[in-house]
């Protein structure tokens, strides 16, 4: 029975702190049986939630399933054009969970969205989730 | 709080890139004219394509798309024939560019976006789905 299901956002709590972090993506993790939500540790981690309203550690946090149907705007590293894929940034610093358009270095990344406008750094750009899986450059 | 502004779900109205009349049911994407977002045909069947043509429109008039996404199904214009099951991808044969077609056997990097949800015949809009399991494939014969 689909029981205790929804669309649209829903509630976790926070796995570490996510305070200022809206609309930066994360992904769900288990905090030793419960479902918390996290920032990416890798770029090809399943970052499939944009954060709407980042609460402290073990507080509540709102985040929103990225879907096909609705472009979202997502926090820019770098700059981007229209129908350019994006990608997790580098785990590097405050940028885990920002996007970044298909690096050409050498790597294995996972196309989480295409860019619907031209957008320059740190910038919340348009963009739409799109069923992408992971894509391997060879430099 | 989250600055989720000018965001829609649903169809989307934007200029084409090129002449889409008549293409309705053709799959598409967005390309950059000049940083300008606009509605293409793919040009290779690796294109991440994640539209399809609900009304068409000449180049830089406005036309109307609606995202693939595995909630909803859709009808897209098949060239040759298909099984209920079968992965679909985008042909680009610089003539029925946009249509879709059973995952060939002849090697290319191909585009799996769909998968049909009817026997389809030449020429119909077949039934399909947008697949969780999208990918790009490479056929090596």
């Amino acid at each position: 029975m689909q029981s205790n299901v929804q669309e649209g956002d829903i509630v976790l709590l926070a796995n570490e702190d996510l305070q200022g972090k809206e609309d930066y993506l994360v992904k769900i993790v288990n905090d030793s049986g419960t479902a918390k939500f996290a920032l990416p540790d890798a770029i090809t981690d399943y970052a499939l939630f944009l954060v709407t309203d980042g609460g402290d550690e073990d507080e509540l946090t709102y985040a929103r399933p990225l879907e096909p149907g609705r472009n979202v705007r997502l926090k820019m590293e770098g700059t981007c054009n229209p129908g350019d894929v994006l990608v997790l940034a580098a785990i590097a610093g405050s940028d885990a969970g920002m996007v970044r358009a298909l690096p050409s270095s050498a790597g294995t990344y996972r196309g989480l969205a295409i860019a619907e406008e031209i957008a320059v750094d740190g910038q919340l750009v348009k963009a739409r989730p799109a069923l992408i899986g992971n894509i391997t450059v060879s430099g | 709080m989250s600055t989720q502004t000018n965001v829609t779900a649903g169809d989307l109205r934007i200029l084409a890139n090129e002449d889409l009349t008549g293409k309705e049911g053709y799959v598409a994407l967005i390309v950059s004219d000049s940083g300008v977002a606009k509605a293409a045909l793919p040009d290779d069947m690796a294109d991440i394509v994640n539209f399809v043509i609900i009304e068409g429109a000449e180049a830089d008039a406005y036309c109307v798309l609606r995202p693939l996404e595995p909630g909803k199904q859709v009808r897209l214009e098949l060239e040759g024939a298909c099984a209920p099951g079968a992965r679909l991808c985008a042909l680009v044969d610089g003539t029925q560019d946009g249509k879709v077609q059973a995952l060939p056997l002849a090697a290319d990097d191909y585009y799996c976006f769909a998968r049909a949800e009817e026997t389809g015949a030449d020429g119909q809009l077949v039934l399909a789905r947008a697949a969780l399991d999208a990918e790009v494939v490479t056929v090596t014969e």
